[in-house]
């Protein structure tokens, strides 16, 4: 026992010192990097004020650095240009809308009922962040997608939906995870190209657009969550009527 | 117990010994390090460094004349795509003010101008932009002022052009002047390459930019013996030949060889303090763009 308790004491000692030796630098660093991310940050969030005139692009992050007190060609810290740009406009809107959820109100969450009037009221919430620079807004989705953008695009999506699948109480940890997220991000990229050439008022539109996009997404929940078995017949008689509709033998006809 | 605690003290004790001796032994061989300091080399020659300076110039008031065509030959024309590839990467914006350090001949200072002159409509009267040609070499900076006379740069007033002869180890230039610091094939042959690079962040101001272009090493070893067989073996021949000159073509590629590679660089610029530290291969990694920022 007690030789026991002296090891356990060196052992611990041993890997508290080594510790201490890495992490000095480590958090230097940490200090340094964190201080270039609060730059770069400074300017970009100066930058979005010049995108409605100059759209998502290396003048906007020009005009930028300077209203944040560095010279134009500070721009070269973002070498993806206008794609950094609106990568920072993603990730400012998402965590805004996080903070958002998290105040909103917790419902009873029922096993096979789907949280439609939260989701909707998130995907809308989200989409109205776009509304001040929606004049320009077309620009950046293509801008996104080109290729060295792809990567941070996907990434800030699929933040943006585990963040609602999340705070709108999804837990699951089986397949249903990843078709949950596949469809909400297929639903708020379709609401978003959707959104940009919507003049309704308020956007009653792209409410009503996203709001059956839910509606759809949640029948196809209810056709996956059937029993294949007691679903047998009507699936076996649909495939006869499809095969006699192709062969030209069907009766009806 | 007592045993083991015994043990234990004996090893560590041991290893602060171990320690102290590996501590004693780097002092040992730094001592050499420093007097052997004074030394350089020039090409895969050791020399004095006040010699390395002296034969360097010599280099360059021999070739001056007949750099820009020996350029062309050398690189097959390639340099010039890799400085308009460096220009578009500094993308100057209106009221930049570049040192153009080692631009003897204007190669960099003439595509800034054109990029700024390109970018037309929004350069603005209150934002003036303006370059300075800085060269340790009075012979390069006339033929670069000749050039800009002939190409009609001097009478292109939305930019201002300032000639310096200047050592770039040693500006004679204010703190926090300049807004981006260009450097294209010369931090090789300066001296203190840690000086420059000090000198570099001197002059800029917070959120200035350093941008070098530089010959480098080739990540590939089959393309860098390639590279190798073309600059030992045809290099120098092709000097002699256009320019009448062996030696400094062969200095030329001997330099490159002797200047550290992608990543030893990117740390010397750290290490003067620049941020956000990048480096950029251009053809495989005959050059190579490093960009740093002052923030």
């Amino acid at each position: 026992m007690a030789i026991n308790d002296v090891t356990h004491k060196v052992l611990r000692s041993y890997c508290q010192g080594v510790r201490k030796e890495v992490v000095v630098p480590a958090t230097f660093d940490q200090e340094d990097h964190q201080y270039e991310e609060d730059v770069k940050k400074r300017i970009l969030s100066k930058a979005l004020e010049f995108v409605t005139k100059s759209g998502w692009s290396v003048d906007s992050l020009a005009q930028g650095a300077e209203a944040a007190g560095y010279p134009g060609v500070s721009h070269g810290l973002f070498p993806n240009g206008g794609g950094d740009l609106v990568h920072y406009f993603n990730v400012t809107c998402n965590e805004k809308l996080v903070e958002e959820m998290k105040s909103w109100p917790k419902e009873e969450l029922k096993e096979s009922k789907v949280p439609a009037q939260q989701i909707e009221n998130a995907i809308m919430t989200r989409l109205l962040m776009i509304e001040p620079y929606k004049s320009t807004w077309a620009k950046a989705m293509a801008i996104q997608t080109l290729p060295n953008n792809v990567p941070n695009c996907l990434a800030t999506l699929l933040s943006l939906v585990d963040d609602i699948c999340y705070h709108t109480g999804d837990r699951s940890v089986d397949f249903n995870w990843y078709i949950r997220r596949v469809g909400l991000a297929g639903i708020y990229k379709a609401s978003e190209l959707f959104y940009l050439t919507d003049n309704s008022q308020s956007s009653s539109a792209t409410r009503s657009f996203v709001k059956s996009r839910i509606r759809d997404a949640e029948l196809i929940q209810i056709a996956l969550n059937m029993n294949p078995v007691s679903v047998a017949p009507q699936t076996l008689t649909a495939a006869f009527v499809t095969a006699k509709n192709m062969l030209g033998i069907n009766s009806l006809k | 117990m007592a045993l083991r605690r015994s043990v234990l003290t004996l090893i560590s004790t041991r290893k602060t010994s171990l320690r102290l001796s590996a501590i004693k032994n780097f002092s040992a061989q730094s001592e050499p390090q420093e007097e052997e300091k004074r030394k350089t080399h020039f090409g895969f020659e050791t020399v004095n460094e006040d010699e390395k300076t002296k034969k360097v110039h010599q280099v360059f008031e021999t070739v001056a004349d007949k750099y820009d065509l020996m350029n062309d030959v050398m690189s097959l024309g390639v340099h010039r795509v890799w400085k308009d590839i460096f220009m578009m990467r500094l993308a100057p914006t209106p009221g930049t003010k570049l040192l153009d350090m080692a631009g003897g001949t204007g190669d960099i200072t003439f595509r800034y101008m054109n990029y700024l002159k390109n970018k037309g409509s929004l350069l603005s009267a209150d934002k003036p932009c303006s370059v300075t040609v800085c060269d340790i070499n009075q012979h390069m900076l006339d033929v670069g002022k000749v050039r800009a006379e002939r190409q009609g740069y001097t009478k292109d007033t939305s930019v201002d052009i300032d000639w310096l002869c200047a050592d770039a180890e040693n500006l004679p230039l204010p703190d926090d002047s300049y807004s981006a610091y260009t450097i294209a094939f010369g931090i090789r042959n300066c001296t203190h390459i840690d000086k420059v690079l000090e000198e570099a962040y001197r002059v800029l101001q917070p959120g200035g930019r350093f941008l070098c272009l530089e010959f480098s090493q080739l990540p590939n070893s089959t393309m860098q013996w390639m590279y190798d067989q073309y600059s030992f073996q045809m290099i120098p021949v092709m000097g002699q030949l256009i320019a009448g000159q062996w030696k400094p073509y062969k200095y030329l590629v001997e330099s490159i060889r002797q200047f550290p590679d992608q990543e030893k660089f990117k740390a010397m610029i750290e290490e003067a303090g620049f941020r956000q530290v990048t480096y950029e291969n251009l053809t495989f990694g005959v050059c190579a763009i490093h960009s740093g920022f002052k923030i």
